[in-house]
Parts: C-alpha cells; sequence; structure tokens
C-alpha cells in the first residue's frame, strides 16, 4: 500500500464512523498530494451529500465527471441531486 | 384497494401508475385513446370513456371503489360534470382536482370529499425551499400549524432530542429524522443509505447533516430555522 492508500483507507473508516471532520480532513490531504484522486473526489462527494452540503457535493461529483465523463456513478449521484 | 381515476393528464396519469406500482387495483379512465394505451400495461384496467356520460359511467360500478378520482382541472365544466355524476353513481368518496377558488368552492359543494390545488400545493413548498435554503419540504396543516423539514441546526448536533428541548423551549415536536447513513457499497467504494426514524425516541442523537420533520406552530417553526 502507498502512502494514498492509506490515507484513503483511514478516511473511508472516519467516514464511515460517522466523524465527518476527519474524514474529510483525509481526503482533502490527499488531494493536496494528487489533486485529480478520483476516489477522493468521488467520496468526498458523498460525504457532502451525507451532511445535506448539496452544493459541495455537486461540485465534488462534478469534478469527477471532468476527469472522467463516464463515470456512471457521478453522474447518477448528480442527477439525483437535482431532484433534491 | 381499489381506485378509479379519471382523466389521465400528467397528474392523473401519475397517480393511477404510482397507485398500482403500489399494488392497488386501478381503473384508468380518459376519453383521449392515446392517452389510455399508454397505461394499459401499467394499470389493472385502463378505458375509452367519456366521463360526461351519465350511462356509461354507471355501468362501471363505482360504488365498489374506495376512491374516485377527477384529475382533470382544465375543462371545468367536465370536472364538474363528472364529480356530480359520479356521486350520484354511488362512489363511496371523490377526490377532485381544482384550478381555481371558484372551481374548489363548486367541488365541495357538489359532494367531493377532497379538493386538491396541486400546482398551488407545489407553489408553496418550492418557494418555502429557494427563500429558505434549509427547508427541503413543507405542508401547511392550518393556518397556524406546519410540518416542515430542516437541516438539523448546528446548536441541535450532538444533543438527544431531549437535551435540545425542542418541545419545552421551542415549542416544537420532532416527528421523524431523515439520515444519511455511509456504508461500504463494494469492496472499495462507500455510499450513502436513507434511513427514516419516525417518532424517534427522545434519547435519540441528532447528528450532522440530519435532516429533522418538525411540527409546530408557524411562528414557532420560523424561530427555529433562524437558529444557528
Amino acid at each position: 500500500m502507498n502512502d494514498i492508500e492509506i490515507l484513503l483507507e483511514k478516511a473511508k473508516v472516519y467516514f464511515l464512523s460517522q466523524n465527518y471532520n476527519e474524514a474529510e480532513k483525509l481526503f482533502l490531504k490527499i488531494l493536496e498530494i494528487e489533486p485529480n484522486n478520483l476516489d477522493a473526489l468521488y467520496h468526498l462527494g458523498v460525504l457532502k451529500e451525507v451532511i445535506h452540503d448539496i452544493e459541495g457535493a455537486r461540485k465534488y461529483f462534478e469534478r469527477v465527471l471532468e476527469i472522467d465523463p463516464e463515470n456512471k456513478e457521478a453522474r447518477e449521484r448528480l442527477d439525483k441531486l437535482a431532484e433534491i | 384497494m381499489e381506485f378509479c381515476v379519471i382523466g389521465l393528464g400528467r397528474f392523473g396519469s401519475a397517480i393511477a401508475q404510482t397507485l398500482a406500482r403500489k399494488g392497488h387495483e386501478v381503473l384508468a379512465i380518459d376519453r383521449d385513446e392515446g392517452r389510455v394505451q399508454e397505461l394499459e400495461d401499467k394499470v389493472s384496467q385502463a378505458l375509452v370513456l367519456d366521463a360526461t356520460n351519465e350511462k356509461a359511467l354507471k355501468s362501471l360500478g363505482l360504488k365498489d371503489f374506495d376512491w374516485v378520482i377527477i384529475a382533470m382541472s382544465q375543462d371545468i365544466e367536465a370536472s364538474i360534470l363528472s364529480t356530480m355524476l359520479v356521486k350520484e353513481a354511488g362512489a363511496k368518496k371523490v377526490l377532485a382536482k381544482a384550478s381555481s377558488d371558484v372551481h374548489a368552492k363548486i367541488l365541495k359543494r357538489i359532494g367531493a370529499d377532497r379538493v386538491i390545488f396541486p400546482e398551488r400545493e407545489m407553489g408553496q413548498k418550492v418557494a418555502e425551499s429557494l427563500s429558505s435554503p434549509r427547508i427541503f419540504d413543507y405542508i401547511e396543516l392550518s393556518p397556524e400549524y406546519s410540518i416542515v423539514e430542516i437541516v438539523a441546526p448546528k446548536s441541535f448536533q450532538g444533543k438527544t432530542i431531549k437535551q435540545t428541548e425542542a418541545r419545552t423551549k421551542y415549542g416544537i415536536h420532532i416527528i421523524a429524522i431523515k439520515r444519511k447513513k455511509p456504508e461500504m457499497e463494494n469492496e472499495s467504494k462507500v455510499t450513502a443509505r436513507d434511513l427514516i426514524l419516525v417518532a424517534p425516541d427522545p434519547n435519540e442523537e441528532i447528528l450532522q447533516g440530519d435532516l429533522l420533520v418538525i411540527l409546530g406552530k408557524i411562528e414557532n417553526i420560523e424561530k427555529v430555522k433562524e437558529l444557528k
């Protein structure tokens, strides 16, 4: 496992235990090292959705689609956000 | 339950399909053949029929249905006439869609059990939601009371319902909590599952991101909306 993979796993553990602040910090740290990391961007989108920061969620899913326009999961989540 | 939906425009057809999907018996009626054909496979039975034709309506056995829904409102004359005829044919309960206050008044006078204004109600909800981004849904119960769905204020987060003093200090009732719970979708991705806690326990802790469904006097709800 490289550093990014370790950070990602840690961030997900925080996310799953509903410690959203710590999870966000670690996902953002990944983006400092690798600004286009799709896993971190996607999970930040889901995290923002969970805490009802709809604009924030939209921003991250749009970034995923900029990098990977075929990303089905991000597209579906973004479409769903428009219905809220 | 058994429902009869008369008028298969966007509104009527949405009602008919949703009821059918929920497993109810639905008879869908319109005088336009195209609209009826579109619903044929989606409801129990779809018929081309003019709902202002007394004889035709009487042949349907409307007294066997739990609800008859008069979904057309643009053609006021047809809406009023059909409401009257279905009542006369013995329908137990009639719900009719109105397009104006006068229309609503007439529908009530001739026996509609429920009259609704979908455009107006949706308009109110959208206005509430746009003017206050923390409001997600809104139902007016009376001029004094309403039910709204708001993002839990920061000052409520981390506290139990009891500790928020929602009822004693703010005069509101938290009747449900809507929560998105993170969980693994597959080996590598976290997703959010929708949870709803109806009539939550007073010891339930309010978490960041929770949506609270609150009931109370409008003035009290306004105060809670202002909380940080």
